[in-house]
């Protein structure tokens, strides 16, 4: 399945919206909105995950460099991830330096 | 018990490929969605790290395969890289450190681990090789294994014997009935009505006395959209019976008939049978996808060396007809000025094979014989030209006398015929032609048959003369020797060119149109070359009934108009 993932900025939130499967093919398409993003004076950065269906370890290198291009002070947030997704993310202890809200069971 | 492979080169991404093919693996498995998540992830990040670590982004060799045994689900990764083994990269406490002071990698393996039940590393031979395993669990195993049926796996399965009554046909029963097997018998005959009257059975037992064509037909008989019984083959007296049926691709099995024996067999019969339809629904696809492509390459070769305009002397009439069959063969004609524009060379040819190989055959045949004649008659242009004049003028010469036009006619095929015998035998093509030369101005007609079909002269009157083969078919041996024969074209005088898909055209009973109907056709159809060939043509498409045919039909006509009467 394919992977889209859109930014949208308001105020000092950074929203990035994942669709479908992030893997080492579509993982450069989420850095260059990471790196889109920290250009903005930002607080926040919220990624809307619940309809992220599937994440390899290069969406989680996405991740890490989504920690080290924002300044420090930025919130990380990863929004309504699947379990499985979810359990990629804890697995790695990356839950610890970003705000992990899993999705509520359907 | 492999069931399916797949080949892929680093160089290109490949996760997509990776993705698929475990998706499919673990439809066929039944494996859990978290289960099939986490093969799909550890295949994932297995083969990224051959790409990038192992080749460093480069090209490089990775093969996946993968099948079933029992409970286990493996999937086989092997690359050509360098020495590496995962297992000894295993980061046991990753949550220890903090995220951001970690390297951004090395996680992809410890995802990789994370659920599968099994992992194994081994090096064999330049090869490393990564094996990963999941446990299927026993409910969705039996759920999976038998959708339509409530119980698990085997227990109530349906088995339908097809033989005449035998021995052997009750010892197997029997050994059904035992193995847990629901059991009914069909003979050959009245299969038909079983196969209408219920739902179908899980597998087909047929005897391989029937032969193949009847088991593979038979194996047929209960085909739905969505469910296709395995058919298992057995001897009745004789084991080598087997041998047509198991080369045909059909399971198998021999006496003693033991309940677990067979039980245990037909199991895997049944399990390599469910994941042989998907590889074999790929496999069909991509090899119709590789026939079509090939059809139209084929296509468009011989296509764009046919001539694109056919010139024509004043006071002939020339026509052709290219028909090409579905499957393209290596027709093809050719009309063209020789001698400075003064005679005119008229091939037609047929390579003996079909395909891309047949059309590159024929594009290199036409060139280098185009290029051959050109040569021969540049050059006999300076030694015959008075010879020529005076025939011209004169009375017509002796059939024994050299004409203008033999030499350039005789140089090109034999030049042709050992260029091509001695380049070109390796791929052991070769082409039947009929060349002739035309001088418009006399009619004289000079030509070669190079094992062709004979070629019909018809007259004006409706008698015909048939030009028979005056040498080999070219590109067969080196040293193949050519006679140029002679004959004379008067108005109202037709020649008919054809290929053999003319003659060989099939009628639905098997049935050849042949040279008679053929020469029948041609010679009531006499009165323009227009004529001639729609005549033709349309007597073996009545012929044929618009089946498809399997070669080529390629005709070419050149008559010489009545002089007008006025």
């Amino acid at each position: 399945m394919a992977f889209n993932a859109t930014l949208r900025v308001s105020e000092e939130t950074a929203t990035v919206r994942l669709v479908g499967e992030l893997d080492v093919s579509s993982a450069p398409r989420f850095n260059d909105l990471i790196a889109e993003a920290a250009g903005y004076k930002l607080s926040r950065l919220v990624m809307l995950a619940d309809e992220l269906t599937y994440m390899s370890s290069a969406g989680l290198r996405c991740l890490v460099f989504a920690h080290q291009k924002m300044p420090p002070g930025v919130e990380i947030m990863f929004l309504g991830a699947q379990p499985d997704v979810a359990e990629t993310i804890k697995l790695t202890g990356f839950d610890r330096s970003i705000v992990l809200q899993e999705a509520s069971e359907r | 018990m492999a069931v399916c492979g797949l080949t892929l080169d680093c160089g290109t991404g490949i996760t997509q490929e990776v993705a698929d093919f475990v998706g499919v693996l673990a439809k066929k498995a039944g494996l859990r969605s978290e289960q099939a998540y986490w093969l799909r992830l550890a295949a994932e990040e297995i083969t990224t790290n051959i790409a990038q670590h192992g080749y460093h982004g480069g090209a490089g060799l990775v093969q996946l395969t993968a099948g079933m045994e029992g409970d286990r689900v493996w999937i086989r990764i092997e690359d050509e890289a360098p020495e590496f083994d995962p297992t000894k990269y295993r980061q046991d406490c990753p949550r220890e450190t903090e995220l951001a002071e970690r390297a951004a990698g090395g996680h992809g393996l410890l995802l990789a681990f994370h659920k599968l039940d099994e992992f194994g590393y081994e090096r064999a031979g330049s090869r490393n090789r990564c094996t990963l395993i999941m446990f299927r669990e026993p409910a969705v195993l039996a759920a999976n294994e038998q959708p339509r049926t409530k119980d698990p796996i085997m227990s109530s399965t349906t088995a339908l014997v097809i033989a005449e009554p035998s021995a052997v046909t009750q010892e197997l029963g029997r050994g059904l009935t035992l193995g847990g097997f629901d059991v009914r018998h069909a003979t050959p005959d009245d299969v038909e009505l079983q196969a209408e009257a219920g739902i179908p059975p899980d597998m087909l037992l047929i005897s391989a006395a029937l032969g193949i064509r009847r088991v593979a037909l038979l194996s047929r008989q209960f085909l739905t959209e969505d469910r296709a019984p395995t058919t298992v083959v057995f001897p009745e007296d004789d084991v080598t019976e087997l041998e047509p049926c198991v080369r045909f691709g059909f399971d198998y099995v021999v006496p003693p008939f033991l309940p677990t024996l067979l039980r245990t067999r037909l199991t895997t019969c049944w399990e390599r049978a469910q994941l042989n339809t998907s590889v074999e629904e790929m496999a069909t696809v991509a090899s119709l996808r590789s026939y079509e492509r090939e059809l139209s390459v084929a296509r468009e070769i011989q296509a764009g060396f046919l001539p694109e305009e056919i010139p024509c002397p004043e006071g002939w009439q020339i026509d052709v007809q290219f028909r090409p069959a579905r499957r393209v063969g290596g027709d093809f004609y050719d009309v063209f000025r020789v001698m400075d524009g003064r005679m005119l060379g008229l091939v037609i040819a047929d390579v003996c094979d079909k395909g891309v190989g047949a059309a590159l055959f024929m594009a290199l045949i036409r060139t280098v014989l185009r290029h051959a004649t050109d040569q021969a008659s540049k050059l006999n242009l300076l030694s015959i030209e008075p010879l020529e004049e005076a025939e011209a003028s004169g009375p017509a010469l002796p059939a024994s006398v050299p004409a203008a036009g033999a030499g350039p006619l005789l140089a090109a095929v034999t030049g042709t015929n050992s260029y091509m015998a001695r380049h070109h035998r390796r791929q052991g093509y070769f082409c039947t032609l009929f060349f002739a030369i035309l001088d418009p101005g006399s009619g004289m007609l000079l030509y070669i048959n190079g094992g062709h079909q004979p070629q019909a002269l018809i007259r004006a009157d409706g008698h015909y003369t048939l030009l028979a083969p005056t040498g080999p078919a070219v590109g067969m041996f080196a040293h193949s020797s050519y006679v140029v024969q002679r004959e004379s074209l008067q108005p109202g005088d037709s020649l008919f060119m054809y290929t053999d898909g003319v003659t060989e055209a099939r009628a639905p009973d098997g049935g050849l149109f042949g040279l008679e109907r053929t020469l029948d056709a041609a010679i009531r159809h006499r009165e323009s070359a227009s004529d001639l060939i729609g005549g033709v043509g349309a007597a073996t498409y009545r012929y044929a009934a618009a089946i498809d045919q399997s070669d080529d039909l390629t005709m070419l006509a050149i008559r010489r108009a009545e002089a007008a009467a006025r």
